[in-house]
């Protein structure tokens, strides 16, 4: 283990992890290659002594990263190489895991195996597919239509499947004067001529295909009178597996609640 | 204002419920502590309900709003324990800190009248929050027993062992589900459903340290020290509930309303 910790400081020096390098196909791949070995993985450990005190040392590990995170301001912890290692350990160890216990047809299997599986789908979607992840900005004055997006990490435009077009820019008050919501009615086409109309606010995105559209700014200085919308753009195309994950949590989640204590 | 009523409502809610918790050491038949405690809870459940109508929108939107739900599940929980464990401490336990959270309200009430504002105004609000709220009273009960198992000699500590697994184990469940219910919510209001957030990392990190206990107690570890791990969770917790404002790190969190 201290081989691996020396091996994560040295890496330090090489600059914050390249996302690039798992992109599509590589975490495909990966995942698949874990997914496998959670099914028909062989024995890694020897006796269920051994397994958890590598679980305790990986949360350890994991959690001391997060502190530093929730102290430490503007810090790039979630990018640098001693992070996305503690990652791929904690992925090998739930595969590890589950097939273990796949083969032992212990009682309450299923809470077992909803918890880790669901957590091992959730961290592959969330880490893994991030690679894959697109965000997008646009400014769209009313009355106009916009069909590109631009990307504020690489400072680039990239290009959109459809088009979509600004009729109206409001914001609504309550009695007080404190604002109720900001409304960007948009009417999206795409090449096929296809169209969507949708009242875009906070807490309520378009959602097209695998696009998600959301609320996200407008002209500050004119307020209600503003001319124009910000639009945020996101396609995560790992985004199904993530839900699928978070369902196998939530009811393995129930599961505990039910169960307390009882192992 | 309704809130102008509270100070009523409230003291005749504590008095209720001090009552019940001197009336379980004195009376050896239930059915008094069953009624003091409903009473008490029907007055400051109704407080809530009357606030709710008034506003138009479920009270959570204030520290001074969640400090009445957490009053209430507060004692719900202490009662709950009490009737399925047994454990009279836990009841009164949960009146005081119960009493505690209704007395700052009076002192110090952080209400608006305003409505919600439009990051709020999301089905996920109400049940992201109640679970939280109940999650929060189930370890704070858990650190209690913890406290106590580490302050007695011996034996205590193999006695509260089942309570404080059954109460970190539901607890860590209904953690889970505040978390991965924010995530949704967050995919639908921000874009991403997770995107270290402050007060997410905090969360994460709390979770994470009543994860540790969780394995070490399957691992039959030590007792002393898994019990430490759970005071150091809760502060932890507290940290994520409260402190989080107060960070160098906290920046520009999207949780600080």
């Amino acid at each position: 283990m201290g081989a691996v910790i020396v091996g994560v400081v040295l890496q330090i020096v090489s600059g914050p992890f390249p996302m690039e390098l798992i992109k599509f196909p590589v975490n495909f791949i990966l995942s698949l290659v874990l997914l496998i070995l959670a099914v028909k993985g062989g024995k890694a450990f020897h006796g269920s002594a051994k397994s958890l005190k590598f679980s305790v040392f990986l949360i350890l590990l994991l959690t001391v990263q997060v502190l530093i995170m929730g102290v430490m301001p503007d810090n790039r912890i979630k990018d640098s190489w001693p992070f996305v290692i503690t990652y791929f350990f904690i992925l090998a160890d739930l595969s590890i895991v589950i097939s273990e216990r796949l083969k032992k047809k212990r009682r309450n299997n299923l809470g077992f195996l909803l918890i880790h599986a669901g957590l091992l789908i959730l961290l592959i979607a969330a880490g893994l597919g991030s690679a894959d992840k697109i965000q997008l900005f646009l400014k769209v004055n009313e009355g106009e239509s916009v069909r590109n997006g631009y990307d504020r990490l690489t400072g680039k435009t990239y290009q959109l499947p459809f088009e979509i077009a600004l009729e109206d820019f409001s914001i609504d008050y309550y009695p007080d004067r404190s604002i109720k919501s900001y409304n960007s009615l948009v009417t999206l086409k795409n090449s096929d001529g296809e169209v969507k109309k949708w009242n875009i606010r906070v807490n309520y995105p378009l959602r097209y295909r695998s696009w998600w559209i959301y609320q996200y700014s407008y002209d500050l200085d004119k307020e209600v009178d503003s001319k124009y919308a910000v639009l945020q753009l996101v396609r995560d195309p790992w985004l199904i597996l993530a839900w699928v994950g978070m369902f196998m949590l939530f009811a393995g989640a129930v599961n505990m609640f039910w169960k307390g204590g009882r192992p | 204002m309704i809130w102008d009523k509270f100070i009523y409502f409230a003291l005749a809610s504590i008095v209720f419920w001090c009552i019940a918790s001197v009336s379980l050491y004195i009376s050896k038949k239930r059915i008094a502590t069953h009624f003091l405690m409903g009473t008490g809870l029907f007055i400051f459940f109704l407080f809530i309900v009357l606030l709710w109508c008034e506003n138009g929108y479920p009270p959570f939107r204030t520290v001074g709003e969640t400090r009445l739900w957490y009053s209430l599940f507060l004692i719900i929980v202490g009662y709950i324990i009490w009737l399925h464990w047994g454990y009279k401490w836990i009841l009164s336990y949960s009146v005081l800190l119960a009493s505690v959270f209704v007395i700052i309200n009076l002192l110090k009430p952080e209400i608006h009248s305003s409505g919600l504002i439009p990051a709020l105004q999301s089905f996920w609000f109400v049940p992201h929050v109640i679970v939280y709220i109940l999650s929060y009273a189930l370890m704070g009960a858990a650190v209690i027993a913890a406290l106590f198992a580490l302050a007695g000699e011996g034996k205590k500590d193999i006695e509260l062992t089942p309570l404080i697994d059954n109460l970190v184990n539901t607890g860590m469940g209904l953690l889970l589900m505040g978390i991965l219910m924010g995530a949704v919510w967050a995919k639908e209001a921000w874009g991403d459903y997770w995107a270290w957030d402050l007060k997410e990392v905090w969360a994460f990190i709390t979770a994470l340290t009543y994860l540790i206990y969780i394995h070490l107690r399957r691992m039959n570890y030590n007792l002393k020290i898994s019990f430490f791990v759970i005071i150091i969770a809760f502060v932890m917790l507290m940290i994520t509930w409260l402190g989080v404002d107060y960070l160098p790190s906290a920046g520009q969190s999207i949780h600080t309303y």
